[in-house]
């Protein structure tokens, strides 16, 4: 039984169509909104509330993102070539190491006890 | 019939409707400028940048070790700065540090959970940092006396309300990053088990972090289960940049050595590159052929050659500058999970659901 004394008479959801109500003194009428009066509102409006505040952070998230400072692709290519190219010569599963340096490629040696 | 009287809830719930509704217009807007921002500077691809770089030749990789040991599937491994040590965890909740050169096991410890997803070596190298299902993460001192039971040494340093899929710590062995299937990411200081920073902004479950290389500041990537990768400001526990170019959960992100770029993997595939300083998707790393999700990604020492390891139980080795594949690599009997170059450089180190690790130089 819902606060006031109101008796739904079906089914009370947030999308579903105006529900009629009968009250303690016979009386029927329907909300077009129905929870008008019911815990369901406040914890709506409560719900409402933190979904105002996360959009409020999105927005203020994206404005912050927007803001970043940007270079062109086309230099920023060019710098990740650049560091490639100078670091390639120290790359060992690039251009290998000579043999005998890579510990990995050496064949473990087997000791006889 | 008695009408209901207007209380004033009604009048604010019409009040904050418009005003969400106001905000939803203005953050579509703001989405809209920021991909047209970004498009203005899109003025050449990175391949075409490449063309006049030399083609890379053949490339003879092979297992070189193999370390058996697990008994069930390998999650996550790590390499100790030594570069010869190796830290890997599994769904049985086994925690083990192998000699990678001589394959012997040299630490193991059972974890009181199941489905060990992470696991970190400590930048000394005298501890590990593992958590999965526990929702924690918990560190263990390492001893150099081989008889003493680890276990007794935990110590719990991060609680999340779900389980954690990653962790590494930062530039000394005080302070843990983690990222969760709650949702968020935390930095915790290791000797309190105090909570330093939170990161909140994906939508779902973050399944992978990685810190920007120590030359570059205080940041790092994450990846979630909401397509995005978002890089952090450790210190304010701001979102500074966000990208949203991936169909699927992204399983992994990795920074691109210098710093200034990180690759991604995903579940839709590709890998993917994303430049900081020009703020958007540089690269795709993709085939036809490639149907099988990406589990984790990691780059050469000179950022030339990016490795994947894939859901079809392979390697693909990718030219990071012209977008092709240079190599795929086969060995393991089930699904790649894990993969990290090693520190110096001169092997890679792959984990799989077939209970196995394996070197490959």
């Amino acid at each position: 039984m819902s606060p006031r004394g109101l008796t739904a008479l079906s089914g009370v959801s947030g999308h579903s169509p105006p529900v009629w109500f009968q009250s303690l003194d016979g009386l029927f009428f329907f909300f077009l909104n129905k929870e008008y009066f019911s815990p369901q509102t406040i914890s709506n409006n409560m719900t409402s509330n933190s979904n105002l505040s996360n959009m409020r952070r999105l927005v203020e998230q994206l404005k912050l993102e927007a803001s970043v400072e940007r270079i062109k692709v086309s230099q920023a290519a060019a710098e990740l070539q650049q560091y490639c190219l100078q670091n390639a010569g120290k790359d060992a599963l690039l251009v290998g190491v000579p043999t005998g340096s890579n510990p990995f490629r050496e064949p473990r040696s087997c000791a006889v006890v | 019939m008695r009408s209901p009287p207007i209380p004033e809830m009604a009048t604010q719930e019409v009040q904050l409707n418009e005003t969400l509704a106001h905000l939803k217009t203005e953050s579509e807007t703001l989405k809209s400028k920021l991909e047209e921002e970004r498009a203005k500077l899109h003025d050449v691809e990175l391949h075409q940048v490449a063309e006049k770089v030399e083609g890379l030749g053949q490339f003879v990789m092979k297992t070189r070790r193999t370390l058996k040991g697990h008994g069930n599937k390998v999650l996550c491994m790590d390499w100790c700065k030594d570069k010869r040590r190796i830290v890997s965890s599994s769904q049985d909740g086994k925690v083990i540090v192998w000699d990678a050169f001589t394959t012997n096991k040299e630490h193991a410890v059972t974890m009181p959970c199941t489905w060990v997803m992470a696991c970190a070596y400590a930048p000394s190298g005298c501890a590990v940092a593992c958590g999965g299902l526990d929702n924690k993460c918990s560190v263990y001192p390492l001893s150099l006396d081989k008889n003493e039971n680890l276990a007794a040494k935990k110590k719990s340093v991060a609680m999340h309300t779900n389980y954690l899929s990653a962790c590494s710590f930062t530039n000394s062995d005080m302070q843990i990053l983690t990222s969760s299937g709650d949702g968020t990411c935390a930095l915790w200081d290791v000797e309190s088990g105090q909570l330093l920073q939170s990161f909140h902004g994906h939508a779902a479950d973050v399944l992978c972090l990685d810190l920007a290389p120590s030359e570059t500041g205080n940041t790092f990537v994450s990846g979630g289960c909401d397509k995005k990768a978002n890089v952090w400001d450790m210190r304010s526990g701001q979102c500074i940049q966000s990208f949203e170019t991936h169909e699927s959960d992204i399983n992994s992100v990795r920074y691109y050595p210098s710093g200034d770029a990180f690759a991604s993997g995903s579940d839709d595939a590709t890998c993917r590159l994303y430049d900081l300083r020009a703020d958007r998707e540089v690269a795709i790393y993709s085939k036809e052929s490639i149907i099988f999700g990406v589990s984790s990604v990691d780059f050469s020492l000179s950022g030339r050659l990016l490795f994947g390891g894939y859901n079809d139980y392979t390697i693909n080795v990718w030219d990071v500058l012209k977008g092709t594949r240079v190599s795929i690599l086969f060995g393991h009997e089930n699904r790649v999970s894990t993969l990290r170059v090693s520190p110096d450089g001169t092997a890679f180190c792959t984990g799989s659901w077939d209970h196995t690790l394996r070197i490959w130089a």
